[in-house]
């Protein structure tokens, strides 16, 4: 944002007094992010459904397209393989009735998907998406992701217990549990690329990444930066309800956990909230651990570099995405005391030990170098 | 003789299971841009090999039906004479395991009973497509069509009578080669001695 | 991953107040098989008691064949288990056969064990698929599965003319003969089956969250097995090795050369193991039969039977094995053409009565896992 206020100040700065430019420029950025979290959404569930066709040996949709059949209905005039599948899918969630449980309480129910979104939409604030290009840079990125992205836990707390169904709150139970306990993990991971980088902001860390051929990425640290990367993907795998670990949302047991009582735009906003956090664990992961908008060609000037560095940035974020999707079309999920017993048992000891180590390797590098 | 199956209790590092499993999801997820794997006519005739997308894009493309296909019960009437090769011997009614062949048998300006079906009608909406009414009949004059799409709008269009439900030998030589060859020569001597016992004109599809 | 213990005894936690919920795993559900419903207790996740409560699929078909003759129940058998249609027929047409007193020629004697082995493997397919989809692995298994059937049930719709309702066995043999497209693509079928059965168990037999959520979970002693009356793969992966096939020796069983596969605890992976082993030694039977069929000259596939069977009065029980267990047919006649007692032993309905035992101590996820590592379709268990 601020170099948004920069350009607008060159345009308006004689005319507009200061105030009024940086509104302006915060009014835009938060455009754009409404804009862009719901197209990131769609694109995101279209690459779900082609991807996980195409594992399982059949297509994904393919007739969402534009322009009438001809008349032996054989092709439509621009077939564009199902692109607007999920404008379709978009429609088809405004027009169902909205249901809301009679004996639930009615305001928890109705609260609950927005509190599920609106975490999500905060944290796309404040990852870089290309050279400088990031909503606010604050100087303690990390921690108010980790912080913000906690709350959606409460969301689907209440969104289990307002529905007056035991499936419901069975899965609002094992959801609570489950975040909570990778919860730990997670952060702990996040430690080493923070040590490494010695900050906390988010934009600092990717630019502590600059190196010829990636070789300074946190991932390349080993065994270190990718050990943490692995505990880091696996917990943030449990922290979105990603299969192995959805069983939230286990569809062949609690037939949809806590989104069994919504439908219509209620459950798509949820649906939304899930495809942006998994969206914004592999950002968070790509930042962090992959260089964020580092590459070749970034170092450019003018506006080649900027965009050469989104390009970067999404092609890191969408492989990242890719292999959620791959993971998930292979593998079963698992049972709930198995799934804290990987937290707490596994996950919680190796995290500490990376941390205590990393700390230790920091310090001795520091020392070394003087 | 009696095998003992081996339980894999052995450990393995690093997750190499789940390792496993990914290549092999990445393998056909790879081989599907490269391969269709398909049932169509005038393509390979059978799927073959593990590999390749294997969708078929109906209504644009379609799977062949085999001659032998069990769709909807129809009749027949030759084409040369046009003369319908059902007698209403009731074979078919007694046969259908529902019940829903309505068979009323012509008779003559004596009053004497003939050979001819002067209402017959199938409801298709109850029908079990077992096709124990086309093994059953002698004259070879009720067999099974190849439908697929059989919806209708309403229940009443499920309520076939014989206009509808007559097609010519011809059609259904086409569809069923083999299955007409098997019955061809039996029906066709029998139709002889049908005709010769029906009055003139009667049991004449018009064109 | 850790190993859980074989029954989990529930911790009673009276300080703390807590008391066990009713949980109604209902009519619908997305992984009951069909129609079932299971009142649970539970105490937290832990499972205390387990109410199955069927019915909701019955059709009175047992009834409806009292009113029918012989011939016109046979598309009512297909209904039985919709899954494996072929392996439905055979015992009732063997029944009435042992009635009536007919011999079957053995070209179709051929024809039926081919079907029976196809069957098989169509619902082993099926199980394995559907037992990932339970587990969690959103449809991929499944598809691969599919896709292998999918060849199977062209053979199918080319000999009897329909994929799944095959009414294609009859008193004294089967309907139709082969058409000649049937051998080349059941040499193709038989030369590629392993392939995918061996792919099949690169992917899931040693997945690590498979073990976890497999092993030791849902296991059924021996002998509460055969107490229970149990049969089919459930038995075999109880370590009791008691295959009908074997014992009857009924059709042309007795020349053929094949492994039954026994398990060692009895546990939900045991039984998946069971199956799949199970799928290669049909695999092997079907090559010996193709075999035996090239032998037999085409054309004699039905002897000589009136076209009303009228049985003379009597009783007869004739049972194959079918993939989900013993399927018997028990024919009481009073010599018309219509029978006087028309009674089914179903495998699926008598697997499912040790549901409880194999569940109780488990979590609530495992309950859907061991009811689907029965195997069982509600069709059947209804009728």
């Amino acid at each position: 944002m601020d170099l948004l206020i920069q350009g607008l100040n060159k345009l308006l700065g004689q005319v507009w007094p200061d105030w009024a430019v940086v509104l302006l420029a915060m009014v835009i950025v938060i455009t754009l992010i409404f804009v862009m979290a719901p197209l990131t959404f769609m694109l995101l569930t279209w690459v779900l459904r082609k991807g996980i066709g195409r594992f399982a040996d059949r297509m994904g949709p393919n007739r969402t397209g534009l322009g009438r059949f001809n008349k032996e209905r054989t092709r439509q005039r621009w077939p564009l393989w199902g692109l607007l599948q999920p404008i379709a899918d978009g429609v088809k969630m405004f027009t169902k009735e909205d249901i809301t449980p009679d004996k639930g309480d009615k305001w928890l129910h109705r609260i609950a998907p927005v509190a599920a979104i609106v975490p999500a939409m905060l944290v796309f604030a404040v990852i870089p998406f290309g050279k400088n290009l990031l909503g606010v840079d604050l100087n303690v990125g990390v921690v108010y992701v980790v912080a913000v992205s906690s709350i959606s836990t409460l969301a689907l707390l209440i969104a289990g217990w307002s529905s007056n169904n035991k499936y419901s709150l069975l899965g609002a139970m094992r959801t609570a549990a489950q975040m909570v306990s990778y919860e730990v993990p997670m952060a702990l991971s996040l430690v080493v690329p923070v040590l490494f980088a010695g900050s906390l902001s988010l934009n600092q860390i990717v630019q502590g990444q600059a190196s010829w051929l990636g070789l300074r990425w946190y991932i390349f640290y080993f065994p270190l930066g990718t050990l943490a990367f692995f505990t880091y993907f696996i917990s943030a795998l449990a922290e979105v309800n990603h299969t192995p670990f959805d069983l939230p949302e286990a569809d062949s047991e609690i037939v949809a956990g806590y989104v069994t009582e919504y439908s219509g735009m209620k459950f798509a906003l949820f649906f939304m909230g899930e495809f942006m956090n998994q969206f914004l664990v592999c950002a968070f992961a790509t930042v962090l651990f992959l260089g964020g908008w580092q590459g070749p060609g970034v170092q450019l000037g003018g506006v080649l570099g900027y965009l050469f560095s989104v390009f970067w940035f999404f092609l890191k974020t969408f492989s990242l995405y890719l292999v959620m999707l791959w993971i998930r079309g292979t593998w079963p999920r698992l049972r709930v005391d198995q799934l804290m017993n990987f937290a707490w048992k596994r996950l919680v000891p190796i995290t500490l030990g990376n941390v205590l180590v990393s700390g230790v390797a920091v310090i001795v590098l520091s020392l070394l170098k003087k | 003789m009696t095998i003992v199956v081996p339980r894999h209790d052995e450990f393995q590092p690093f997750g190499w299971g789940l390792v496993k499993g990914l290549l092999v999801t990445a393998s056909h997820l790879v081989r599907s841009y490269f391969r269709r794997n398909l049932r169509i006519p005038g393509k390979e005739p059978f799927p073959g090999g593990r590999f390749g997308l294997f969708t078929v894009k109906y209504p644009e493309e379609r799977a062949p039906l085999p001659d032998r296909y069990r769709g909807l019960p129809i009749l027949l009437y030759e084409d040369s004479t046009q003369s319908e090769l059902c007698t209403a011997c009731m074979s078919c009614a007694r046969a259908c395991p529902v019940g829903i062949i309505h068979i009323e048998q012509g008779v003559d300006e004596v009053g004497k009973k003939i050979p001819y079906a002067q209402g017959f009608a199938i409801e298709y909406g109850t029908c079990l497509n077992c096709g124990l009414c086309a093994d059953a009949c002698p004259f070879g004059s009720i067999v099974m069509d190849h439908v697929l799409e059989t919806a209708r709008a309403s229940r009443d269009e499920l309520w076939m009578t014989k206009e509808r439900l007559l097609h010519p030998v011809s059609y259904y030589r086409e569809i069923a080669p083999t299955v007409w060859a098997e019955i061809r020569e039996e029906a066709m001597k029998r139709l002889d001695g049908t005709v010769k016992r029906r009055p003139a004109g009667v049991g004449v599809v018009p064109k | 991953m850790s190993e859980e213990a074989a029954v989990h005894v529930p911790m009673e936690i009276e300080d703390l107040g807590t008391e066990p919920i009713t949980l109604n795993v209902g009519p619908q559900h997305p992984s009951t098989h069909g129609v079932f419903r299971m009142k649970l207790q539970l105490q937290g996740e832990t499972i205390v008691s387990l109410e199955p409560i069927l019915g909701y699929l019955h059709r009175c078909q047992e009834k409806l064949a009292e009113g029918r003759n012989y011939l016109q129940s046979i598309p009512y058998t297909d209904r039985l288990d919709y899954v494996c249609s072929m392996t439905n027929n055979h015992p009732y047409v063997m029944a009435v056969e042992k009635l009536a007193g007919i011999e079957v020629p053995r070209r179709a004697e051929c024809i039926r064990v081919v079907m029976d082995e196809l069957t098989r493997l169509l619902n082993h397919a099926l199980f394995v698929g559907f037992l990932l989809n339970d587990m969690g692995a959103w449809l991929t298994p499944v598809q691969y599965a599919l896709r292998e059937r999918e060849k199977i049930l062209d053979l199918f719709e080319m000999a009897s003319g329909s994929r799944m309702m095959c009414n294609y066995m009859r008193f004294g043999g089967v309907a139709h003969d082969l058409p000649e497209e049937f051998m080349p693509l059941l040499t193709k079928v038989v030369e590629e089956f392993p392939a995918f059965v061996d792919e099949y168990e690169r992917m899931l037999t040693t997945n690590e969250v498979l073990l976890a959520r497999c092993k030791n979970v849902g296991i059924l002693p021996p002998d509460r097995a055969v107490a229970y009356g149990v049969t089919g793969p459930v038995l075999r992966a109880s370590t009791v090795a008691y295959d009908v096939r074997k014992v009857e020796r009924y059709s042309l069983y007795g020349e053929l050369d094949f492994y039954v596969p026994v398990g060692t605890i009895g546990d939900v992976y045991d039984r998946y193991l069971v199956r799949v082993y199970e799928m290669r030694q049909s695999v092997r039977i079907l090559e010996q039969v193709m075999k035996l069929l090239a032998e037999t000259q085409p054309g004699d596939i039905q002897s000589k039977v009136p076209k009303t069977v009228k049985p003379p009065a009597g009783d007869a029980y004739a049972r194959i094995e079918s993939p989900k267990g013993e399927l018997g047919f028990y024919l009481v006649s009073d010599g018309s053409e219509k029978p006087y007692r028309w009674r089914v032993r179903a495998p699926s309905f008598v697997n499912l009565t040790p549901l409880e035992e194999m569940c109780r101590g488990h979590k609530v996820a495992d309950v859907i896992v061991i009811f689907g590592s029965i195997d069982v379709t509600m069709a059947e268990v209804d009728r």
